[in-house]
C-alpha cells in the first residue's frame, strides 16, 4: 500500500507539472496577455508595474517566464491579483474557499444520499409507478435548464412564497444578511472555517468509531454504534452552535441562506446519481450471490441494502470522490444567481477580466485537489472491494 | 439473535469522542475580538469590523451592488483602487473645498465660506488665489477642518507622487526640489501646476500656481478635491515617508476609523459580503437648504445608517428590490431593459430613465490608409443613417448621437449648434450625382419600359447618402474601375467594387473592432451595419467581435513595434466631471497621442487649430467663454471626425418608493451618479 501510494504521489507531482506548463503556455497563447494587462492597466502605478513585472518574470523571454512562474508557484507565491492590485492571489482564494466549500460540500454530500437512495429503490422497484415517476422527474430535472430553474426557485421559494406565508422563509440570494453581520463581532470566513472544522471533526470522529466498533464488536451492535456514531456526528455541531459557541446567530444565518441553494442543487443533481446507482444496482441484482441470498431465505430488505446496494456503491463512490474533489471549483452559475461570492464566481470574474495569476492559481489549486481526490478514490476502491489489488 | 448492548467501554468511547470535540471546537472562538460600541475591532483575515460611531434613529438604506469593494483607504480609493464601487462607499465620506449641487450640477461651497470660488491674481513670480474656510465644517469626530487638511492632503500628494485622481486634482508643477527625485511626474515643466500650497491660517489656504490657471485648473482642480484629516493620516504618512515606497505603504494602510467630513462615515466592509456607512450625525451641513436645477431640497443625513449588499445577478437583485431586502440598486450601466417588466405595475416601486453623461462612438486609426483620408471619414459618416439603425435596427432602445457633449448635461450642452450637426445627416439631401449629373426622374414609354425623362429630383436618403458618400471619396483620391461605381438603383444600393486611392487598388481588408454581442449587443450590431456600409462603397472590410480587454488591449496599447494595430474600432467613454468636461484634451490633443505620451489620443489626431483651442480652453477664466472654446472644439471634432459619436442609452434605475424618497429623479445618469445620494435620500 505505501508503495502504491508513493508510486502515485510521484506520478500525480509529474501530472501537476505537466498540467502547470499546459495552462501556462495556453494562457501565454491567447490575446491579451499578462504582460500586455499590466502594461496597459491604468491603475498600476509605472514603478509597481515594473517591479511587478520584474517579480513575475515579465522582464525575461518566454522560457525564463515559464520556469519564474514555476517556481513561483511552488515557493507558495502565487502573485498578485491585477484586477484587485495589491492583494495577492493566495489571501483572495483563502477568503473564497470557505464559502464555496460549504455551500458545494453541502449540496453534494445531500444529492449523492438522495441519490443513492432513490437509486437503490428505483432499481429494487423496476417497472412500477415508482420507476417510472422518479425517472421521469428525475431526469426532468437533471436536463431542465439551471440558470432559469436557479432564478425559479428563488422566485418561488424566495420571493412568491414569502407573499403567502407572510415571512421569509427562504432568503433572495446572497449568502448572509449584512443586517445581521455589519458591526458583528465575526467575519463570515471566520464562521464559514467553524462550520467546515466542526462538522468535519464530527464525521471523521463518527467515522473512526464505527470503524473501530466493526473491527470490535459483532453485529448488530457495530451497526447500532454506526448509526448512534453518525447521529450524534450530524447532531453535534448543531448542538455546539446552538448550546456552546457565541457564533449561533451567525451560523443560522448562514444556514438560512444555505438551504436554498443547495436545495436547488440536489435537485438538479441527484437524478444523475440515481440512474447511476440504478444501473450499477440492476447489474448487480443479476448476480449469483443475490439469488442465493434469496434462497437463504433473507429478507428483501437485507438483500437490497446489505448485499445488493453496498456492491453497488463502488461507481457511486468514485463519482463521489471525483465530485468533492471538484466542489472547490463550485459553480458560476450557482454563484452568480445565488450571489455566492465563491471560487466559482472568482474564477470567472478572473477570465472575464483576464486577470492571469488569479485564473491560474485558481485552476491549479483546483488541480491539486482532483488529483488528491483520484488519489483517494484509489484507496477507496481497494477498502470497498478486496478483490482490487494495485501493482 | 443475540443483541448485545453497548458496553460501558464503549460508552466512554463515544462520551469521549464528544468531549474532544466540544474541547476542540471550543478552542479559539476567543481569538476573535470583540468590541463594545464605540470601540474599534480588528479581526482575522484582512477583515474590520469598526465602529467609529453608533448608528442613531433614522432609517436603513439598504442598497445593492454588483461587484465588491476593493478598499477601505480613500488614498487608496482616488488611485489605484478607484472603481465606481468604491466610490459609492467611501465617495461621500470626504469634504471639499467646494462641490456640485444636484440634479442642477452647479457648482456651489462646501467647506469654504464663499460659494464663489474667485479667480487667482497675480502675485509675485506667479498667480495665487486665497480660499476662506468655515469655521463651522468639522470631521466627524469633532476635530475642526481647517486649511492645515488641505495643506497635508496637497504636500502628501506631492511628496508621494500619488497618481490617479489625485494628480488630476493637486496638479503640481515640477519644482527643483530634491524631494521630487524619482517622481513619475508627468506634467511639463511650462504646463500649469501648483506651486505652493499654505495654510495662511486656521480658516485660510492660499493655492500658487506657476502661469494664471483657467477654469479646468481652478477652481476644477484643487477646488473640487477630497480633503483628508490631518490628525487621522498624520502618523501614517510619517511612518510611510521612511519606506521606500511610501505610496504603496499609504495605500496599504487600513481606513478604519478615518473620520469624514461628508454625508457618511465608513464603518465595515468584508470581502465578497457587505460593506456598510453610518449617517454623519454631525455633519456641518445638515438642514442646509439647496435650490438646483428647479429642485428646492435638505440635506441630511435623514437615515442611520446605508448597507451595501452585494449581488451576483441583476435579476435575483430585483426579486430583493421587489421584497424590500433593498431599496436601491447601484449599477453604473443601469438596469437591464428586460427587467423592466417585473418592476413596471409593482406599487413599491418605481423605475426611471436618466440621460448618461457618456457616448459610445467609432474611431479611426488616422496613422493608417484609407482612414487617414478625411473623404473615406466623411462617407463612413454620410453612409450611416443614425436615426434608422437607433430607431429601427436597435429597437429604439438607443438614441443617435451628433455631439460628444451629452444632451443630458444641460449646462453644457449647445442645441442650437448639436441640431446643426444633426440636420446635415437627419435631412441629408442632394440634388448632384457623384458623378456631376442631375438625378433624372425614370418614366416608362408607351410599352411600359422604363425611360430616363428629363424631369429631375432631389435625392433624398439612402440614394442621397451613397451619392454624397462617393462624392466625398471621389474628392479625395478615391475612384473605381469603369462601371464599378456604386449606384443606388431600384430603391437599394448596387455594390461598388475594385475601389482604388489614387489609381492603386484598395486590396486590404478594413477591420473594424466591436466588443463582441455578448457584451454589448448594440455595438456589435452596429459594427455589422457599418461593415456592410463599407463593402457597400467597394472596400473590403469585416466586422470582428472581439472581447472587451483584447479590444482594449488591441487599440490602446502599442505592439512590439511601437505601433497600435487596428483600422476602426467601436467602444464608448463614461465621461468623468460634468461640470467642466475636460475630455477634449484627454481624447484628441496631440499631447495626449497613446503613441507620444501614453495618453488616451489613440487616434493620432492631431489637428492644430483644436491643439490650440486645448490650449484656450484650459486658461480660460468663465464659464462663458470655456463654454465657446469648447464649442469651437466640437465643430472641429464634427468636421474632421477622428471620432463618429453614434449612440448612447439612458441609464434605467429603479427605487423601493415603499421606502425611501428622493427629492428628485431626473439627474445625469441616474441617481447611481451621485453614489445613490446617501445624505439627502429620506423614508418614504
Amino acid at each position: 500500500m505505501v508503495k502504491f501510494i508513493s508510486k502515485r504521489l510521484v506520478q500525480m507531482f509529474l501530472l501537476f507539472v505537466i498540467f502547470l506548463t499546459i495552462l501556462f503556455f495556453l494562457l501565454e497563447a491567447q490575446p491579451g496577455d499578462l504582460s500586455q494587462q499590466l502594461i496597459g492597466n491604468p491603475d498600476i502605478p509605472p514603478e509597481a508595474k515594473a517591479q511587478l513585472a520584474a517579480r513575475l518574470g515579465l522582464d525575461q523571454p518566454l522560457w525564463g517566464r515559464y520556469w519564474s512562474y514555476i517556481t513561483n508557484f511552488f515557493t507558495g507565491d502565487m502573485g498578485v491579483a491585477l484586477s484587485q492590485y495589491p492583494t495577492s492571489v493566495s489571501s483572495l482564494i483563502i477568503a473564497a474557499l470557505p464559502r464555496t466549500l460549504v455551500l458545494f460540500l453541502s449540496a453534494t454530500l445531500l444529492a449523492y444520499y438522495v441519490g443513492f437512495v432513490t437509486g437503490k429503490v428505483l432499481a429494487w422497484r423496476r417497472g412500477k409507478a415508482t420507476e417510472y415517476l422518479l425517472t421521469l422527474g428525475g431526469v426532468g430535472l437533471y436536463t431542465v435548464f439551471y440558470p432559469w430553474f436557479a432564478l425559479l426557485m428563488i422566485w418561488a421559494l424566495g420571493f412568491t412564497l414569502s407573499d403567502w406565508l407572510g415571512f421569509r422563509f427562504f432568503p433572495i440570494g446572497r449568502f448572509i444578511d449584512t443586517n445581521e453581520w455589519a458591526g458583528g463581532p465575526f467575519t463570515t470566513n471566520q464562521v464559514f472555517s467553524r462550520m467546515i472544522w466542526v462538522a468535519g471533526l464530527s464525521m471523521i470522529t463518527a467515522a473512526v468509531i464505527t470503524f473501530v466498533a466493526r473491527r470490535r464488536l459483532e453485529y448488530p451492535a457495530a451497526i447500532r454504534v454506526r448509526n448512534y456514531a453518525f447521529l450524534a456526528g450530524v447532531i453535534f455541531p448543531f448542538a455546539y452552535f446552538n448550546f456552546f459557541s457565541p457564533m449561533r446567530p451567525y451560523a443560522w444565518d448562514i444556514l438560512t441562506h444555505t438551504a436554498l441553494p443547495v436545495i436547488t442543487l440536489t435537485l438538479v443533481a441527484f437524478a444523475g446519481i440515481m440512474l447511476l446507482t440504478r444501473s450499477s444496482m440492476l447489474e448487480t441484482l443479476r448476480e449469483d450471490y443475490i439469488l442465493t441470498a434469496r434462497a437463504k431465505g433473507l429478507s428483501e430488505k437485507v438483500i437490497r441494502d446489505k448485499h445488493a446496494a453496498r456492491n453497488a456503491l463502488l461507481p457511486v463512490v468514485t463519482s463521489l470522490v471525483l465530485a468533492l474533489a471538484f466542489v472547490i471549483s463550485g459553480g458560476i452559475i450557482t454563484e452568480t444567481v445565488f450571489s455566492w461570492p465563491g471560487i466559482g464566481r472568482m474564477l470567472f470574474d478572473a477570465v472575464v477580466l483576464e486577470d492571469i495569476p488569479l485564473a491560474m492559481g485558481a485552476l491549479s489549486i483546483i488541480a491539486v485537489l482532483a488529483l488528491i481526490g483520484h488519489l483517494i478514490a484509489d484507496i477507496l476502491y481497494m477498502y470497498l472491494d478486496p478483490r482490487i489489488r494495485y501493482q | 439473535m443475540r443483541t448485545p448492548k453497548l458496553s460501558g467501554r464503549w460508552r466512554l468511547v463515544v462520551a469521549f469522542a464528544v468531549f474532544a470535540l466540544v474541547a476542540a471546537a471550543c478552542g479559539d472562538d476567543d481569538a476573535t475580538t470583540t468590541s463594545a460600541p464605540g470601540a474599534t475591532t480588528t479581526t482575522a483575515g484582512g477583515t474590520t469590523t469598526p465602529t467609529t460611531q453608533p448608528p442613531t434613529g433614522g432609517f436603513v438604506y439598504k442598497t445593492g451592488i454588483f461587484q465588491d469593494t476593493t478598499t477601505d483607504n480613500f488614498w487608496a480609493y482616488v488611485d489605484p483602487a478607484s472603481t465606481v464601487w468604491n466610490a459609492y462607499v467611501l465617495g461621500p465620506t470626504k469634504p471639499a473645498l467646494f462641490g456640485v449641487n444636484y440634479p442642477g450640477l452647479e457648482l456651489t461651497n462646501d467647506v469654504a465660506v464663499s460659494e464663489d470660488p474667485g479667480v487667482a491674481a497675480a502675485d509675485g513670480d506667479g498667480f495665487s488665489v486665497t480660499v476662506a474656510i468655515r469655521d463651522d465644517a468639522a470631521w466627524s469626530d469633532g476635530t475642526p477642518i481647517t486649511a492645515n487638511d488641505v495643506v497635508f492632503t496637497a504636500q502628501t500628494v506631492f511628496d508621494f507622487c500619488l497618481g490617479g485622481g489625485w494628480n488630476d486634482s493637486y496638479q503640481w508643477a515640477l519644482r527643483d526640489d530634491p524631494d521630487t527625485e524619482g517622481c513619475q511626474r508627468t506634467i511639463e515643466s511650462e504646463a500649469i501646476g501648483l506651486t505652493n500650497v499654505e495654510a495662511i491660517d486656521d480658516q485660510t489656504v492660499k493655492f500658487t500656481w506657476n502661469l494664471l490657471p483657467g477654469l479646468a485648473i481652478w477652481p476644477h482642480g484643487p477646488g473640487l478635491a477630497a480633503i483628508m484629516p490631518e490628525h487621522f493620516w498624520g502618523p501614517v504618512v510619517a511612518e510611510a515617508s521612511g519606506s521606500d515606497d511610501p505610496a504603496e505603504v499609504l495605500y496599504a494602510a487600513s481606513g478604519v476609523g478615518d473620520p469624514s467630513g461628508g454625508t457618511t462615515v465608513f464603518d465595515s466592509r468584508e470581502a465578497g459580503a457587505f460593506a456598510r456607512t453610518l449617517a454623519n450625525d454631525t455633519y456641518y451641513d445638515k438642514g442646509r437648504e439647496i435650490i438646483s436645477g428647479g429642485v428646492t431640497y435638505t440635506t441630511g443625513p435623514f437615515m442611520s445608517e446605508q448597507t451595501f449588499n452585494l449581488y451576483g445577478d441583476q435579476t435575483a437583485a430585483v426579486l430583493a428590490l421587489k421584497a424590500g431586502d433593498v431599496d436601491f440598486l447601484y449599477n453604473p450601466l443601469g438596469l437591464q431593459r428586460g427587467l423592466l417588466d417585473q418592476i413596471i405595475g409593482d406599487p413599491n416601486l418605481t423605475s426611471f430613465t436618466n440621460a448618461t453623461n457618456g457616448f459610445r462612438y467609432m474611431a479611426f486609426n488616422l496613422r493608417r490608409e484609407p482612414m487617414s483620408k478625411q473623404g473615406f471619414r466623411d462617407a463612413v459618416a454620410f453612409m450611416l443613417d443614425k436615426e434608422y439603425v437607433a430607431n429601427s435596427v436597435l429597437g429604439g432602445v438607443a438614441f443617435p448621437l451628433y455631439a460628444t457633449l451629452p444632451e443630458g448635461n444641460a449646462n453644457w450642452y449647445n442645441e442650437e449648434v448639436a441640431d446643426g450637426f444633426a440636420e446635415i445627416y437627419v435631412n441629408a439631401s442632394t440634388d448632384v450625382r457623384h458623378d456631376g449629373e442631375s438625378f433624372f426622374v425614370i418614366g416608362e414609354d408607351e410599352e411600359g419600359n422604363p425611360i430616363v425623362t428629363e424631369e429631375t429630383y432631389t435625392a433624398t436618403g439612402a440614394e442621397a447618402r451613397l451619392h454624397l458618400a462617393v462624392a466625398a471619396l471621389k474628392a479625395d483620391g478615391f475612384s473605381w474601375p469603369e462601371g464599378q461605381e456604386p449606384d443606388f438603383a431600384d430603391l437599394a444600393i448596387v455594390p461598388g467594387s475594385g475601389i482604388m486611392l489614387d489609381g492603386t487598388p484598395l486590396t486590404q481588408q478594413l477591420v473594424i473592432l466591436a466588443p463582441g454581442p455578448a457584451y454589448d449587443p448594440l455595438r456589435a450590431t452596429y459594427s455589422l451595419i457599418i461593415a456592410q456600409a463599407l463593402l457597400d462603397l467597394g472596400f473590403n472590410a469585416r466586422a470582428k467581435p472581439t472581447d472587451f480587454n483584447v479590444l482594449v488591449d488591441a487599440v490602446f496599447v502599442p505592439d512590439d513595434a511601437g505601433n497600435l494595430d487596428y483600422d476602426m474600432f467601436l467602444l464608448g467613454w463614461s465621461l468623468g466631471n460634468p461640470v467642466l468636461p475636460t475630455y477634449h484634451e484627454s481624447f484628441w490633443a496631440a499631447k495626449n497621442d497613446t503613441l507620444v505620451n501614453d495618453g488616451n489620443n489613440n487616434t493620432g489626431f492631431d489637428n492644430a487649430d483644436f491643439n490650440a483651442l486645448v490650449e484656450e480652453f484650459n486658461v480660460a477664466q468663465t464659464f462663458e467663454e470655456a463654454y465657446d472654446i469648447m464649442w469651437q472644439m466640437e465643430q472641429i471634432l464634427f468636421e474632421v471626425k477622428p471620432y463618429i459619436v453614434l449612440f448612447d442609452t439612458g441609464i434605467i434605475e429603479a427605487i423601493r418608493t415603499a421606502s425611501v424618497s428622493f427629492p428628485f429623479l431626473e439627474s445625469l445618469s441616474g441617481l447611481q451618479f451621485g453614489n445613490g445620494f446617501p445624505g439627502i435620500v429620506a423614508a418614504a
